[in-house]
């Protein structure tokens, strides 16, 4: 979508927003594997880090 | 070695003077989650074609290319390199609403080099996409879940409310709220 006039908001999001037990439990569950990292001792800059990483390794194995 | 794209595109940004973050994936760990992504997006806040053209001129000299002609009143532009590294240029935080003094004001130095949007425009820039998928209400969640006692409430509800979004975040909430009953006392909105 391009829109060259977005000096106030667009409409918002049409897609309704649904969510399960299944999605909060599930966000709980990731949300906590990240504390879990940082208890074991890496950084938020380390995580940062490793996905920089990924990314340079995912656009090598693109080419 | 060469410096990653990314260090490139921020070395040119500052060189332009112009503001910028990291969006989308590559920027979770500064909110304290994370997830897998292979995908670069950086967003500048050019406010005049001149800076804009700047920023373009140095990534030219760069061999950092694109195959656009990029102006201000754009969204997004995509550069690409030589050797077929990518990334999303974007002039706004969202494809539905442009920066602003304030956005800027609360940008967060997540380290030395790496700067994003705080986590509170973050948060309305991911339910206010316009092709927003499961994965930005669940990065939204998990947002929530772990930064809780730290957002800035009262901001949040301002910017989403600018946004035309306060009912998606009452939303969001209110799920947390109803099956999480431990994070719903960290959370003041109702």
């Amino acid at each position: 979508m391009v829109n060259s006039t977005l000096d106030t908001p667009q409409t918002p999001n049409d897609s309704e927003i649904h969510i399960t037990k299944a999605d909060v439990d599930r966000a709980v569950r990731n949300a906590r594997k990240f504390r879990e990292m940082v208890e074991r001792g890496k950084t938020a800059e380390d995580i940062f880090e490793d996905l920089l990483k990924l990314v340079h390794v995912g656009s090598e194995t693109t080419r | 070695m060469v410096p990653k794209l990314l260090d490139r595109l921020i070395r040119h940004a500052n060189a332009s003077k112009l503001p910028s973050v990291i969006i989308g994936g590559l920027a979770l760990p500064a909110y304290n989650i994370a997830r897998a992504t292979i995908d670069i997006d950086f967003c500048i806040y050019a406010k005049t074609q001149k800076s804009l053209d700047k920023f373009i001129a140095f990534l030219a000299a760069d061999d950092i290319f694109t195959a656009q002609n990029p102006q201000t009143s754009d969204i997004l532009f995509v550069v690409f390199t030589s050797d077929h590294d990518e990334a999303e240029v974007w002039l706004t935080p969202c494809d539905r609403f442009r920066w602003d003094p304030e956005m800027v004001h609360r940008i967060l130095h997540f380290t030395k080099e790496y700067c994003v949007l705080s986590p509170e425009d973050f948060i309305t820039a991911k339910l206010g996409r316009a092709g927003r998928a499961e994965t930005d209400i669940d990065d939204v969640m998990q947002i929530v879940i772990n930064n809780a006692t730290s957002l800035d409430w009262k901001y949040l509800e301002e910017r989403v409310q600018w946004a035309g979004l306060n009912e998606d975040l009452r939303k969001v909430l209110s799920a947390l709220r109803k099956y999480d009953p431990e994070i719903a006392r960290d959370i003041p909105l109702e």
